[in-house]
């Protein structure tokens, strides 16, 4: 089993050069008593013998009430299972907690990730609008290196465009924003004859459906 | 048995809710979102569609897709308001055998009454809830709008029965959002729900009493909400780009939906910002080239934009006052329900109404109906009562170290009873005994924090030090009883100390002192680095000590006068505070290290024999990797046994 040792906890210098003179002697008064200015505070158990929670046969005696076995047997079990009881509810709290903590950092860690891979694609951009005397061809070229940019990013994540123009219109992945006669548009009924706006997907999940135009 | 679900189900929006483990969860949609529209499709396919995907396809399919059924359930046919909402709705409307309204369906030819529609959505929900509680559902709490009569309370019922729910209860949506903010445990106040959602407005006055809650008067807009705010800025925004560029976006099937989109956007931003931007780049094109729309908008202009809105709110809660006989002092609370009460502008018509009264808001004001009724649906599960409220420790416990840091053991907010156990060892050969100093707070240096109590244990057998194991345990009973144990692992022996009144400061002590650590947290952090560093120093130093001592000769004379003199150097420097000089120093007594053990075991090679190599780090602590080894070294403190 593993456990962590912690660097020891220093006792007062003091402590330890008395020690170090006399060698097994029991422990001498300037050893830190405990704080005794705090009310409610008691120190339990002897130095010498090991110190372990009264025994119950000794609690029964102190009490100087003569009970039954049985009876005094009952409480205690009765108060053992309230104990554990709470004690269970009391860690599934604590369970719940850590487990949204974790859940927390791992969703910002992987922000985090997703926003930085964006920082590259602003970079280009700035040095798109940072270029002078560039024209018109050299512009759209550069953008163009920075859209691949993006493109890429977005695959590497997962994402994947949704098939839309000319395809039959499903409202599963396509947002239908208007239509058009079919006979018009010389498409058969319920395709999508115009893709307004992209639509993407991930994996199986609907990332964004794609805005169409639909030939009735 | 099975879980009873909390359901709103809105008018444009519906939200399911349910208790778990004592808290309200909102159910997520198998799509994903937190609302599900409240659209209903019969697709050219004999399918029917509900939801979000209803919703994609309803402009392609407008006579077959039913929303805002809600605004014709229960009612008869010739009732005012559903002559309204014939005038608006794309779907037809008719009178049913019995006089009630219903939907006819062209394509399957039938009608449908308002219920089974209703129904079709309930019975979505129903289906999310099992796919995310992993279990069957089947009963339900269901709100209504206070206003509805019995015919339209009945038929939401029937609705629920349909979709094969029991519903336990139908609550008003007032009610629910006042059990979402705890307003039933008040005692005689009267409270006020505000409720703008994205197309209605409904102003209730309640009483509350002794766990009872009566609604005292209601009124509203049934056709004013959010969505009229977006239409203003789209109309604004249109308007200049007309004047500016000539151009109608309104004629512009792809702009206008790029438009729609940014107003929304536009609104939330300002709800917490005084000036939003809205950028459209390449809205559209004329024979000049492409166009682009950039403007500002600021809060005041868009408040100016939509005065008359906000004027329409007065009116209903005048009127609820008035029905309820009271004036607005009579008011003792008041809740904020439904996206639109976000804006500023909602937010200051409402203080002023109410004479400065400030509203609760910390419920999410779209899902705040349904978080009630899942309340009083754990009430009738009898699952609110038996759930113990248990409490927690409101500092961090913990022990002090090496160094006077404080070692936590029991974070803050841990919930109680909870026990927790770390051994720990001596600092210094031939140490036998330990100081356990208990203490209490958030900051990392141990005199910074509050100390509980202290005692020793004694009698370990004298070791090397890092050598004995001590467990300590903390142990925090139900009562919030502390009891801190030490335990010599060698010899059994044990001692125990015992601290009552350790959860009783007051909630402002307790955020002043976690305060207090957030604001020293920069220079706490320096201070215990500092320590952390001297501490490997130290152990690093003796580690160093006792190798020379046992390799013997095997060390050449020049590589032992080096580590003399960086562990010299070393020495220096931990007396001092500069930690990043002392982990440099660190660095290179532990790279000297590795050189001489890889001599060491270059010789060993050479004589062929089995040689006593340079001690391993004793079991129990090492500073640094055993020569050639690759175990990790753990700056500070600790390391695994």
């Amino acid at each position: 089993m593993q456990t962590r040792v912690r660097v020891p906890i220093r006792i007062n210098p003091s402590f330890v050069s008395e020690r170090a003179l006399s060698a097994g002697a029991p422990p001498v008064a300037d050893a830190v008593p405990p704080v005794m200015d705090r009310e409610n505070v008691t120190l339990t158990g002897s130095p010498v013998v090991p110190a372990r929670p009264e025994t119950q046969d000794a609690k029964r005696n102190t009490q100087g009430v003569i009970r039954d076995t049985r009876e005094a047997e009952g409480e205690e079990t009765l108060e053992m299972w309230r104990d554990r009881a709470l004690r269970l509810q009391a860690e599934i709290e604590n369970f719940r907690k850590r487990q949204q903590r974790l859940a927390e950092e791992r969703i910002i860690a992987d922000r985090e990730r997703l926003l930085r891979a964006f920082l590259h694609v602003t970079d280009d951009l700035e040095r798109a609008l940072d270029a002078d005397g560039a024209d018109a061809e050299s512009l759209q070229q550069g953008v163009g290196l920075t859209y691949q940019t993006m493109v890429r990013l977005l695959d590497r994540e997962g994402v994947e465009s949704i098939q839309a123009q000319g395809q039959p219109f499903d409202p599963a992945w396509h947002e239908a924003v208007g239509t058009v006669p079919h006979q018009s548009a010389g498409a058969e009924p319920d395709a999508v004859v115009e893709v307004v706006q992209p639509g993407y997907r991930l994996g199986d999940r609907l990332l964004r459906p794609a805005r169409v135009i639909v030939a009735t | 048995m099975s879980k009873i679900i909390g359901i709103d189900l809105g008018t444009t929006n519906s939200v399911v809710s349910v208790m778990e483990g004592g808290e309200p969860i909102v159910i997520p949609t198998v799509e994903g979102g937190r609302l599900c529209p409240s659209v209903v499709a019969f697709t050219k396919s004999g399918e029917r569609l509900v939801g979000q995907v209803a919703k994609r396809q309803a402009v392609v399919n407008p006579e077959n897709t039913i929303f805002s059924v809600k605004r014709l359930i229960g009612r008869r046919y010739d009732d005012p308001e559903v002559g309204k909402a014939r005038r608006v709705l794309p779907y037809e409307i008719v009178r049913g055998p019995a006089g009630d309204a219903q939907v006819h369906i062209p394509q399957t030819g039938k009608e449908y009454t308002p219920q089974e529609i209703s129904a079709m959505i309930l019975r979505k929900l129903k289906q999310d809830a099992e796919a995310y509680l992993g279990e069957p559902v089947t009963r339900a709490v269901i709100t209504v709008p206070a206003y509805f009569n019995d015919s339209q309370r009945q038929a939401t019922k029937d609705a629920g029965q349909i979709a094969g729910l029991d519903v336990l209860r139908i609550i008003n949506e007032p009610t629910a959002s006042s059990l979402a903010y705890g307003m039933d445990k008040k005692k005689d106040e009267t409270i006020l729900v505000f409720d703008l959602g994205g197309g209605t407005f409904d102003v209730s006055i309640l009483d509350v009493g002794e766990g009872v809650v009566e609604v005292q008067s209601t009124s509203g807009d049934t056709f004013l909400g959010g969505d009229d705010w977006d239409q203003r800025i789209v109309d604004y925004i249109a308007d200049e780009f007309k004047k500016d560029q000539g151009i109608d976006l309104c004629q512009d099937r792809q702009a206008l939906q790029r438009l729609k989109e940014a107003a929304e956007k536009a609104k939330v931003e300002l709800s917490t910002v005084l000036e939003t931007e809205i950028n459209l780049p390449f809205i559209t094109a004329d024979s000049t080239g492409p166009k682009h729309l950039q403007m500002k908008l600021a809060r005041a202009k868009l408040e100016q934009l939509t005065e008359d809105l906000v004027q329409r709110c007065r009116g209903p809660f005048e009127q609820a006052l008035e029905d309820a006989n009271l004036t607005a002092n009579d008011l003792d609370e008041v809740v904020l329900v439904g996206g639109a009460t976000r804006m500023p502008m909602i937010q200051e018509l409402v203080r002023e109404l109410t004479g400065g009264k400030e509203p609760h808001k910390g419920v999410n004001p779209d899902e705040v109906v349904a978080v009630g009724a899942a309340i009083q649906a754990g009430v009738l599960a009898g699952e609110v009562k038996d759930v113990l409220l248990l409490d927690v420790t409101p500092l961090t416990l913990g022990v002090e170290t090496l160094g006077g840091v404080m070692t936590p053991l029991i974070e803050r907010n841990t919930t109680i009873p909870v026990r927790k156990s770390e051994i720990f060892s001596t600092a210094e050969d031939g140490q036998t005994a330990v100081t356990i100093h208990v203490l209490q707070g958030e900051r990392p240096v141990a005199a910074d924090n509050n100390s509980l109590g202290m005692f020793n244990l004694d009698g370990i057998p004298p070791a090397p030090r890092g050598i004995p194991q001590v467990e300590v345990t903390f142990d925090i009973d139900a009562n919030g009883i502390l009891n801190v144990s030490a335990q010599d692992k060698a010899t059994g022996k044990e001692q125990q100390i015992t601290i009552t009144a350790t959860t009783n400061l007051s909630k402002e002590e307790v955020e002043r002192l976690v305060q207090d650590a957030k604001r020293h947290e920069a220079e706490d952090r320096r201070r215990k680095e500092l320590i952390e560093a001297r501490n490997t120093a130290d152990a690093l130093i003796y580690q160093m000590e006792k190798t020379l001592r046992d390799l013997g000769d095997k060390v050449s004379a020049s590589d032992r006068g080096r580590i003399e003199q960086i562990s010299e150097n070393l020495k220096q420097a931990k007396e001092g505070d500069d930690a990043a000089r002392i982990r440099q120093l660190i660095e290179q007594l532990q790279q000297a290290s590795y050189a001489i053990g890889q001599q060491v075991y270059a010789q060993q090679q050479a004589a062929g024999g089995p040689q006593a190599g340079p001690a391993g780090p004793p079991p129990g602590y090492s500073a640094g990797p055993p020569p050639g080894g690759d175990e990790e070294v753990v700056e500070g403190e600790f390391h695994e046994v």
